[in-house]
């Protein structure tokens, strides 16, 4: 076998070696002083790095700790919540349903219902835009401040945050006047064009 | 065995024994402590690090798995919010050096009777070094050495705590490990 690598050495002395390369290790060692001086000097290391202290802990650390502790959020605890929820919303539905079915009232009440679910129905489809609108708008931001950022690094001196964001915020001012005359101008061809 | 023992205890937490927990954070505070002191070098920071850790765990005891070690779960909290805390303060990004050749160097002497007190003050010293030695490895590798050296993790549960590969987390250990002898040596 060929003198120990350091990852080798590490390894025989952490115990991480299989037992076939730790076999040849130690077959090695018994001939060759240099690498027996290099084993003993990582070992001399790897102890001094396993015998730093402690850090301090105050002697009420671990009551300050209990002191703090929010409520405990159990599995069982939230199901049974839901559970509970759910059941309260289904009696209510029926009991409006039966009192709807035994009165005159039966075609307000299955018209609130349907408006309820239209609106639900719109809303959701609403706010389900509005959320992919601003996802994009996001992330269009996101991939523009790193480009202009790592554009503007390799220019600017080190630590010069403030300036920066100033060319940043320019940029992004002409970039919406320029959007904002642009809508205007073509807005104001399309009004000339109809008359 | 042990952690057979910390899963009893999480579980008698979720039936609402507080003093269950208690044991838990007496056993892993130190350890904790131990880990963010080396990580961020801020007494009060490291004990409110520490105290967040458990009141975060708490909150999200109903989401641990069991089939991973309880301390493995614990120490991926800590990691979370030092990574948080990490792009918070926009920490810079150190380079690391590459390791030596160390095959020709003569090996550190170090006797292995009872210390004198010109020995114990020399090895307060060598912990002062050390201390700082570590306190300059770039984040990355500071922190697995840490999680190996201080906290005595094995790889695979280091592999776990960082979501990394086990080659990579025993790779990067061993650098920190050889720029930390180097820089020592240094001295």
């Amino acid at each position: 076998m060929n003198c120990l690598k350091i990852e080798d050495i590490y390894g025989y002395l952490e115990n991480e070696l299989p037992a076939e390369l730790r076999k040849q290790v130690e077959e090695h060692l018994k001939s060759c002083r240099g690498c027996q001086r290099l084993v003993e000097d990582r070992k001399v290391y790897l102890e001094s790095l396993s015998s730093l202290p402690d850090y301090h802990l105050p002697e009420d650390f671990t009551e300050r700790v209990l002191s703090n502790l929010p409520d405990l959020r159990s599995p069982a605890k939230v199901w049974l919540a839901l559970a509970g929820g759910l059941y309260l919303l289904f009696s209510l539905f029926v009991v409006i349903l039966v009192i709807g079915i035994k009165s005159s009232l039966f075609p307000i009440i299955l018209q609130i219902f349907k408006n309820i679910f239209h609106i639900a129905t719109s809303l959701s489809q609403f706010i389900f835009q509005v959320f992919q609108l601003a996802l994009g708008l996001f992330k269009a931001i996101q991939v523009f401040l790193e480009t202009v950022g790592g554009f503007l690094k390799e220019f600017l001196p080190e630590k010069s945050e403030a300036l920066m964001t100033l060319i940043v915020t320019i940029l992004i001012s002409l970039a919406v006047s320029w959007f904002l005359t642009k809508s205007i101008q073509s807005s104001q061809r399309r009004e000339n064009h109809e008359k | 065995m042990v952690e057979q023992e910390d899963k009893t205890l999480v579980r008698r937490c979720l039936e609402g024994d507080k003093k269950a927990f208690e044991i838990l954070v007496r056993k892993y505070q130190q350890p904790l402590m131990n880990y963010f002191c080396r990580m961020v070098q801020e007494r009060e920071m490291s004990l409110d690090f520490t105290q967040e850790v458990f009141l975060r765990a708490y909150s999200a005891l109903h989401t641990y798995n069991g089939k991973y070690q309880f301390s493995t779960w614990l120490f991926r909290i800590a990691s979370n919010l030092l990574i948080d805390h990490w792009r918070k303060k926009k920490l810079p990004l150190v380079c690391i050096d590459a390791s030596e050749n160390d095959d020709d160097r003569e090996p550190v002497q170090l006797p292995d009777h009872e210390p004198s007190v010109c020995e114990r003050y020399e090895r307060k010293q060598l912990v002062g070094q050390i201390e700082q030695a570590i306190k300059d490895l770039p984040e990355n590798l500071r922190e697995l050495f840490v999680l190996r050296h201080i906290n005595d993790f094995s790889y695979e549960e280091i592999a776990a705590i960082k979501n990394l590969p086990v080659g990579t987390v025993k790779n990067r250990v061993f650098l920190a490990k050889e720029i930390l002898r180097t820089r020592l040596e240094d001295r």
